[in-house]
């Protein structure tokens, strides 16, 4: 199982991972995430693993428990 | 003679598509509404970029096969040691080397997000660009045979604005961000 | 009037007998020889016997946290970094500094201690106030043997005080936290507030028995109180832990308490039950212990200690650096009779998102708030309440 965190330090709410993984990241009235379930199953691993890779501050990453 | 004119279109050609490729790295910061808009960006500056390589590839593959280009295996691999223009073609070279390094490890973003220091170093090394470019420009505008005609010299300072263009974008929108956060204080 | 809390000049008082303060109602300061001929010689220890003996007595950090101090032994490596957490950022607190004006070598006994159980490459004594660290030094330069100890002024401000932002700003970077949540034993240092190093100090030398005489069966021994606020007597008191509030708040001369902050401003507002017991487990948190009465306008107080929580956010972490002010103006609003939603709304809105728990912290500190003066939010909704915002809770500059 895996984790999706965020690092709060480099985000700067650019809101590309709430496009790509709109079942799983809302925005706050600010612009910034708000993580609705850490946990990811390994069949969205992919999807998660391409916001990671998408968010423009590198702020997302997945940690494997 | 065809890889002569291979050697110097595909040259150009990489100069143009590597413009392209950085300036949509500069872009990248500005926050537009449409995800859908940034996701193709960002995977437009990837294209870009790995095609950018290929014609680096072809550009100095071609001149290798070309008997009378006088560069040699050597002179483009080391910079400064080849017998035609070695400066200008050192520039190529070096530029070329640091395009290669910032698109590995521009591969790599994803898997580098779990560290902090990785994080870090990514963006130092990627920002590298823009010297592997400015490189670029100026063995375009030495070593290039081209350069004294007017339809390049135009596209040349085309690719100049459009990079300068969009670093300029992007430091307007971090100083304003400053502002914000200085006005909050 | 209304006593306001003071420089560590500050009184410091027992309820039964004193252990961290033990001879301080005759000394001002313990120097080496008097500390001596009050808490005897320190007995050596080592890595397992350490341990034992805080499995035993189940000793917590005193610091906020409450973490049980023998499991960050533990996991603490050999060689690693000792570093005595004195920067007390917390406005309403001063036992830490107390502490170390006046009996900096218990703490340092602790402090020895623990370092020559891990082998200890580093240890460095954090404080931000000057006389503290006066004092600290002046006991290190009394003890030829312990010369290795550090004394480091930390910058002050309530973010910085946190464990990694201090360890951080220690070794030359900035005073925030870092983004990712990694333990520092994990970087090899062992972190811990003042207070539990004194403790630590006087556990040795009572063991684990001895030191099981006073309090709770699960939380045996005392805890340092600050009490503040409307208090006639307000200053560092000792206490077993689980002593009921009503007893402190007695002896600090409190007279008509409306509500109490408990453990700091991270902590939260209680009701002034008499028999609420002072315990980690109850939220001591940090020893706050803040009194709120009827003369002051409590809304105004709880507005005042969030827009300073809101101006402390290091400026890292979106919702804490938009959130905050926010939800400062909220609970600002309520005294022009807005509606508490707003506020109960951006307290779980900013609540576990940053890289810290400072917003984390104000939210807790804003939703008792907000549960307790149910009273005052209506009277303010009908034109006012008539007090005016005595300032009982202090902020820092």
């Amino acid at each position: 199982m895996s984790t999706l965190e965020i690092d709060w330090t480099r985000c700067d709410g650019h809101g590309l991972c709430a496009s790509l993984l709109p079942g799983r990241i809302a925005r706050d009235e600010w612009g910034f995430p708000v993580l609705t379930s850490t946990p990811v199953p390994d069949a969205e691993v992919v999807d998660v693993r391409r916001a990671v890779a998408l968010c423009p501050a590198l702020a997302l990453r997945l940690e494997r428990r | 003679m065809t890889l002569w004119y291979t050697a110097r279109g595909a040259g150009l050609a990489a100069l143009i598509v590597l413009t392209l490729a950085t300036s949509l790295g500069a872009l990248t910061s500005i926050k537009i509404r449409s995800a859908a808009v940034r996701v193709i960006s960002q995977y437009t500056h990837r294209t870009a970029a790995g095609l950018g390589l290929g014609l680096i590839a072809l550009h100095v593959g071609t001149i290798l096969a070309d008997q009378q280009a006088g560069v040699g295996v050597s002179g483009a691999l080391v910079p400064f040691a080849s017998s035609y223009r070695p400066n200008a073609v050192a520039l190529g070279s070096i530029a070329a080397y640091l395009f290669v390094l910032v698109a590995a490890l521009g591969l790599a973003r994803g898997r580098l997000a779990s560290s902090a220091r990785a994080t870090r170093v990514w963006r130092y090394v990627h920002t590298l660009a823009y010297g592997a470019w400015g490189l670029a420009m100026l063995h375009g505008l030495n070593a290039g045979t081209d350069a004294d005609r007017p339809w390049v010299r135009t596209l040349w300072v085309l690719c100049l604005l459009a990079v300068l263009g969009s670093v300029a974008v992007r430091l307007g929108g971090q100083a304003r961000r400053g502002l914000v956060l200085g006005a909050m204080r | 009037m209304t006593a306001t809390l003071r420089d560590p000049g500050t009184s410091t008082r027992t309820i039964g007998a004193p252990r961290l303060l033990a001879g301080l109602d005759r000394y001002a300061t313990l120097d080496y020889a008097a500390h001596t001929a009050t808490h005897g010689l320190l007995p050596s220890t080592d890595r397992p016997r350490l341990i034992a003996l805080l499995d035993a007595i189940a000793l917590t950090g005193r610091g906020g946290a409450g973490f049980p101090f023998a499991a960050k032994l533990r996991a603490t490596p050999d060689g690693a970094t000792v570093i005595v957490n004195g920067s007390e950022s917390e406005p309403a607190s001063c036992k830490d500094r107390t502490l170390l004006t006046r009996a900096p070598h218990l703490v340092l006994d602790g402090a020895v201690a623990v370092a020559s159980a891990v082998r200890a490459r580093h240890v460095t004594v954090a404080v931000h106030d000057a006389t503290a660290a006066a004092a600290v030094q002046r006991a290190i330069a009394e003890r030829a043997e312990i010369g290795y100890v550090r004394v480091e002024r930390t910058p002050g401000g309530f973010v910085a005080g946190e464990a990694r932002a201090l360890h951080r700003g220690l070794h030359g970077g900035p005073a925030r936290p870092p983004g990712r949540r990694a333990h520092l034993t994990r970087q090899g240092t062992l972190l811990s507030n003042v207070e539990t190093f004194a403790q630590l100090a006087v556990a040795l030398r009572l063991g684990p028995h001895r030191f099981r005489d006073t309090g709770p069966h699960a939380e045996p021994g005392t805890a340092l109180l600050t009490l503040s606020g409307a208090v006639a007597r307000p200053g560092v008191v000792e206490v077993p832990i689980g002593t009921p509030l009503g007893i402190v708040l007695d002896a600090a001369g409190a007279v008509g308490p409306r509500a109490v902050v408990l453990g700091g401003y991270h902590g939260a507002w209680r009701l002034p039950r008499p028999d609420l017991p002072l315990a980690p487990s109850t939220g001591l948190g940090a020893g706050v212990v803040a009194v709120v009465d009827e003369r002051t306008c409590a809304l105004g107080e709880l507005a005042r200690v969030t827009a300073w929580l809101a101006a402390q956010s290091a400026g890292q972490c979106g919702p804490c650096r938009f959130g905050l002010p926010a939800l400062a103006r909220d609970v600002a609003s309520l005294l022009h009779g807005g509606d508490p939603a707003l506020a109960v709304h951006h307290a779980r809105v900013v609540d576990g998102r940053g890289a810290c728990h400072h917003p984390d912290g104000a939210a807790r500190f804003v939703t008792s708030g907000l549960g307790l003066l149910d009273d005052e939010i209506q009277r303010h909704r009908l034109g006012g309440c008539g007090r005016p915002v005595l300032g009982q809770l202090a902020v820092s500059a």
